[in-house]
């Protein structure tokens, strides 16, 4: 139960940037408003982006000389990735349960959250939760706190959840115009969502595997 | 009782905090029978090293100044032996020998010495 | 009964080799590592507290190693470093919090009577602190709970000779039962010479002596004089000569003194410059 105390750690690391976390909110509920029948789905796709953003700060926060204290903490190794990946999944949990609400009350607004929106919903946040497993092993492998992670972190930590974000935008754009004739064949739409759930549960067993590669790494590297 | 350390002294700190309790018990300020401070007491008061201070209470207990009991600490022991008195004895004559080894080395005679000797036994 | 036993411990790099070190370090005993710049010091106490992995060699506390198990390893040592290791937006109530969490035997009580005998304010992050008041938190957070040694990595380095003085006495009222153990390194030892038992002295990487504080001391002896007057003899066996314009000075073993006669002065050496003399040998030996 270590893993969870090194999780709250990991919060109160980055405590500063949930304070910008409800502007990023506002952001995505400006989002909404921009288009009529996908608005919901782009904030959600914001807040998603925002998320693969925010999960990688933890390795950022501090140089590895100021993580002595962390590193020196009665725990093991597994301890502590696993502490960090669910620090990752929790926050991932949290946008998604955000972006859950931002439906429900879109709906309560007339508007109309189709299976084909849901499971392109769900794949998002499935390439979500894979970019931040890639990225932790990324960041484990470098080196967390290192020199170079300083300068290289900050791009990694955006570029691909941006690369994500834009595709979206243009799948969702897409689909905007062909939701309909894929919602009248309703066998199609039934396929695209339960597609979703699957690519979901497909990353989050690679977020898994993840951590057990990333404990191997760090166990296999010349300092703790 | 007081010690005090000199980082100038020729002396091993060890050999300072010796003499000086030596000293001591033999002008009675530290009186017979009394308790003394344990060993990791007195390194930390006079900030020295625990082995350093370990070395002047086993060597105050070889020459018989104080007993060490398991558990109980360390007594100083009575002065009226005769192994004090032998330390008294030994002092004086290590200082009367300065005193002819001085006069010696300015080619003063018997009678001069004896004379100073004899004068200050007066005063 | 020791407390830390130290056997064969190496760590090789490209450019530095750290080789076989061993020592033992008994219960209720302080030992200086020391040496100069670049050493070794900073890499064997890392490997010490298990920080960092060694190629080889082994180290036990109470008998057990890492290995074993990891968490009650560290649990019994204390690490105080030259610079703040704390993550630089905390502040003492998250490492309390953090501390709290971990430690089995972290007493909050403790800690905080730390915070208001030392001022170091609550609520401030730590990169806004002093130096001196971050090494104070990294002793509060070290001193409040159970440990069996502690391992100070250059802890006293630029604080006040207030805070120094400070520092001693509460090494030295951590080894007062006679349970616990401490293990500081330094390369300038001035009052800290004075609280060690034994001293460990490396230079790149190798031991150079490793006995009693007291020993040590008494088995060199310091020679001053006229550079012109060294015989030959004596020449051989004198460490690290040291010579200007105006004469000499170096270390010699005490069982060789008979070869002094009395044309020189001779002094008892401080750790300083049994150090500075050895080191000096070193150079001498590579200048040849």
């Amino acid at each position: 139960m270590r893993a969870i105390k090194y999780m709250k750690v990991d919060y109160m690391l980055t405590k500063k940037q949930m304070l910008i976390l409800p502007l990023m909110v506002l952001v995505s509920v400006m989002l909404v408003g921009t288009s009529r029948d996908i608005g919901v789905m782009m904030g959600c796709s914001y807040m998603i982006f925002v998320g693969t953003i925010f999960t990688t700060a933890p390795f950022g926060s501090c140089h590895i000389k100021n993580t002595g204290f962390l590193l020196m903490l009665p725990a093991t190794v597994a301890d502590r990735v696993v502490g960090r990946f669910l620090y990752g999944l929790s926050f991932i949990a949290m946008v998604a349960l955000l972006c859950a609400a931002g439906m429900g009350v879109s709906c309560l607004f007339g508007f109309e959250i189709t299976a084909t929106m849901m499971g392109l919903f769900l794949s998002n946040l499935a390439l979500g939760v894979v970019i931040v497993a890639l990225e932790y092993l990324l960041s484990y492998m470098l080196g967390e706190g290192k020199d170079n992670w300083q300068y290289v972190g900050n791009l990694v930590r955006v570029a691909p959840g941006m690369a994500m974000y834009f595709l979206f935008m243009f799948i969702l754009g897409k689909a905007d115009r062909e939701t309909y004739v894929a919602d009248r064949m309703a066998f199609l739409a039934q396929k695209t969502l339960y597609a979703g759930v699957l690519v979901l549960a497909v990353s989050l067993l690679i977020m898994a595997a993840s951590a057990v590669i990333c404990v191997k790494v760090i166990k296999r590297r010349d300092y703790v | 009782m007081n010690i005090i350390i000199s980082n100038q002294s020729e002396l091993p700190i060890y050999a300072q905090i010796r003499e000086q309790m030596k000293e001591q018990i033999l002008n009675g300020k530290i009186p017979v029978g009394s308790q003394l401070p344990s060993i990791r007491q007195l390194a930390k008061e006079v900030g020295v090293s625990v082995i350093t201070t370990t070395r002047a209470y086993s060597e105050l207990e070889a020459e018989g100044f104080i007993a060490t009991m398991q558990g109980k600490g360390s007594v100083v022991l009575s002065t009226d032996n005769n192994l004090l008195r032998e330390q008294y004895l030994l002092r004086i004559e290590e200082g009367l020998s300065t005193a002819i080894e001085t006069a010696r080395a300015i080619g003063m005679t018997r009678k001069e010495l004896t004379d100073i000797f004899n004068n200050l036994l007066e005063t | 009964m020791e407390l830390l036993e130290v056997k064969n411990l190496s760590k090789h790099y490209k450019a530095f080799d750290l080789r076989d070190i061993s020592f033992t370090l008994p219960k209720g005993y302080i030992m200086g590592y020391v040496g100069p710049n670049g050493s070794g010091k900073t890499t064997t106490l890392n490997l010490i507290t298990g920080i960092l992995k060694c190629s080889d060699g082994e180290v036990y506390i109470n008998g057990h190693t890492s290995k074993e198990d990891v968490r009650a390893y560290r649990e019994q040592i204390g690490y105080v470093g030259d610079e703040s290791y704390f993550p630089d937006n905390f502040t003492a109530k998250n490492i309390r919090k953090v501390l709290q969490d971990f430690y089995t035997t972290f007493s909050e009580e403790k800690f905080n009577s730390f915070l208001k005998k030392w001022n170091l304010p609550e609520k401030k992050q730590v990169k806004d602190f002093s130096r001196g008041m971050k090494v104070m938190l990294m002793f509060a957070s070290v001193l409040s709970r159970d440990t069996k040694l502690l391992v100070l990595d250059e802890a006293t380095n630029g604080l006040d000779p207030v805070m120094r003085t400070e520092i001693l006495k509460l090494l030295q009222d951590y080894v007062m039962d006679g349970q616990r153990s401490v293990i500081f390194s330094t390369h300038i030892l001035s009052d800290l010479e004075q609280i060690a038992d034994y001293i460990y002295f490396i230079d790149k990487g190798r031991t150079i002596l490793y006995d009693a504080k007291d020993e040590i001391i008494e088995n060199f002896l310091l020679v001053k004089g006229e550079s012109n007057a060294i015989p030959p003899a004596l020449k051989r066996e004198l460490i690290g000569l040291e010579e200007n314009a105006y004469g000499f000075e170096a270390l010699l073993r005490s069982d060789k003194a008979e070869l002094l006669g009395n044309a020189f002065l001779v002094e008892k050496p401080n750790i300083d410059k049994i150090v500075i003399h050895f080191i000096k040998n070193r150079e001498n030996e590579n200048r040849i």
